[in-house]
């Protein structure tokens, strides 16, 4: 079993893990860093961004309760999601994300359907990418005002009302539910109307581009922070380096500084998702190297490359 | 002339036959506190008056009694208490404590001074999970006279504008005028007919006002009946706490129509986009 195989695997077993687990007693909490989505009936763990922004463990409450023994278990709750970041960091993106996942499979419908991926500037690429920055600013923001400087409590886990991820990943649960207009209100009609938009917008853009959604994914943005502190590394031998661009080629989300790098050992950039694509298609032996604690994850080969082009080619 | 004294025949003039022109006695909830995971404090307060705008001063009243029976999953039977009326804080209201899985029935009676009217008043809380629903407890033993209204379903963590309830008196069949009331903080008073059994279907309307306010807003409704017996005049109360309806303005059709047409615009853009860049 090759690196793609393998992950295919970790992919589709984290899958069912997580969206069918809690029917079967499995409880992860609360905490978890990828798009476990709480609005999945029977998943095994909820996203921690939903936790951030509500009133039990997030930024909605009063700013005084903060410094009390509620602000304790904000802490808490963001030291769970610590310790999971830091164990197994950008791993959450690329192998365990549901809806990481569900995007990956887009993309091999539309290979499958021989549709060639879609392509944008760098340009559009890099102005693009400060959007997950927003969100999770306004993921952040929105909770505070609404406890402190009375916004509507409709504004309520802002992020999740407009996410992909809450009309689509419960239609594997079989509900259609949140394909909806909630009319109780202006503002659940604005927001229900939003996310019917954003959703629309997002399925299309998953098929055309891998990892569309990444892209602008506030978690991904959040656990960038913790790149540096985390077990996860990913370095690059700049010496062994032959310049064939191949990582950059076979990145989902475009990232040019694994190629680009000349000097730095460390290429973890914010926007990688650790899928090992980049270290899978490279040719040089030991140039990319993925580690967990100091010990390869998966290092970079003449062989692993060969084999995946000959693997391609067969098919 | 006519046409004024028309408007304050119709103004003054009740829709309903029952209006509790004398007052009646209720329960409010006030806001929960989260104490810790699985426990809660319920401030509850006996009001007296013309609903909604009652008053916590009930010294009009004679004999009232407060007092709640909570049921735990845990347990089979029915554990009843009585609240300290000196435990009132400067509100009015009075805590009881909630835990996870427990059903709470606050019961609130008293007559009036002169022992002509009798006052009884009914509420529920259900917080959290409960794994059945337990069977019905019996006040009659406790508080002699009381005048028992039902809501069915009897629990209900989140009860709704929208949801059809059975409401009714216990164990009257026959005996009660054939109507109950149904009193809104923000809605025309609406009168409930009951049948033979003394039970009957209501369905809170939906509330713009409601809808309005966050998710987490409620409202109190107030189901009241009367029955003469022994030549004293009954009036009895169950205050609901009714949440906005979290399901009922979901509209799944024009939903899905934004979806699609949105899914089409973006599609066909992106098609023209990569046509024009030769893909």
């Amino acid at each position: 079993m090759n690196l793609g195989q393998s992950r295919i695997a970790v992919q589709l077993f984290s899958f069912l893990l997580l969206t069918y687990g809690g029917r079967f007693g499995i409880r992860l909490g609360h905490a978890l860093p990828c798009f476990s989505c709480p609005y999945v009936s029977g998943c095994a763990g909820h996203c921690y961004l939903m936790a951030l922004q509500n009133s039990f463990w997030g930024m909605e409450m009063p700013l005084a309760a903060m410094f009390s023994s509620k602000g304790l278990e904000i802490l808490l709750m963001f030291s769970a999601f610590l310790l999971l970041t830091l164990l197994l960091g950008k791993l959450w993106c690329g192998w365990i994300c549901p809806f990481g996942t569900l995007q990956d499979w887009l993309a091999a419908l539309r290979k499958k359907m021989g549709i060639r991926e879609s392509q944008w500037r760098w340009a559009e690429s890099d102005r693009l990418k400060w959007i997950k920055y927003v969100l999770l600013v306004m993921l952040l923001i929105v909770p505070l005002m609404i406890a402190n400087l009375g916004l509507h409590d409709d504004f309520s886990l802002p992020f999740c009302q407009i996410c992909p991820a809450k009309p689509l990943m419960p239609l594997f649960a079989g509900r259609v539910d949140y394909f909806s207009i909630d009319t109780t209100n202006s503002i659940t009609l604005f927001m229900t109307a939003l996310s019917m938009v954003l959703t629309a917008f997002f399925l299309v853009g998953m098929f055309f581009k891998d990892r569309f959604f990444c892209i602008f994914c506030p978690l991904l943005a959040l656990l960038s922070f913790f790149d540096r502190f985390g077990l996860v590394r990913f370095r690059k031998h700049v010496h062994t380096c032959s310049g064939c661009a191949n990582c950059q080629r076979n990145c989902p989300v475009d990232i040019r500084s694994v190629h680009a790098e000349k000097v730095q050992q460390n290429v973890m950039s914010p926007e990688c998702m650790a899928c090992m694509k980049c270290a899978e298609a490279c040719p040089s032996d030991g140039t990319l190297t993925f580690m967990w604690w100091k010990r390869p994850l998966f290092r970079s080969s003449f062989n692993a490359a060969a084999q995946r082009v000959v693997g391609r080619r067969t098919k | 002339m006519f046409v004024l004294a028309l408007f304050v025949c119709i103004y003054v003039t009740p829709s309903y036959a029952f209006t509790p022109q004398t007052g009646c006695l209720w329960i409010s909830q006030g806001e929960r506190i989260r104490v810790s995971a699985g426990e809660a404090v319920v401030p509850v307060k006996v009001e007296f008056g013309r609903f909604p705008d009652g008053l916590s001063d009930l010294s009009e009243l004679a004999g009232l009694r407060v007092a709640y029976a909570v049921n735990n999953n845990s347990a089979s039977a029915w554990v009843w208490r009585e609240i300290d009326l000196q435990s009132r804080d400067a509100n009015g209201y009075m805590p009881i404590a909630v835990r996870e899985g427990d059903s709470i029935l606050i019961y609130a009676h008293a007559v009036s001074k002169d022992k002509s009217l009798s006052y009884s008043a009914k509420s529920s809380i259900s917080r959290f999970g409960r794994k059945r629903p337990p069977r019905q407890f019996d006040v009659a033993t406790r508080i002699p006279g009381f005048i028992e209204l039902d809501v069915l379903p009897a629990f209900h963590y989140w009860r709704q504008t929208g949801e059809q309830l059975k409401v009714g008196i216990r164990g009257s069949g026959d005996q009660v005028n054939q109507t109950m009331l149904a009193l809104d903080e923000n809605m025309p008073a609406e009168s409930i007919l009951l049948g033979r059994d003394g039970y009957g279907q209501y369905t809170p309307p939906d509330d713009i006002r409601l809808n309005a306010q966050s998710a987490q807003a409620s409202k109190a409704t107030l189901l009241v009946a009367e029955k003469m017996e022994s030549g004293i005049r009954h009036v009895a109360s169950y205050s609901l706490l009714l949440h906005r309806n979290r399901f009922q303005h979901r509209n799944q059709i024009a939903g899905a129509l934004l979806f699609s047409a949105t899914a089409a615009v973006v599609l066909a853009w992106v098609v023209f986009r990569r046509r024009k860049a030769g893909f």
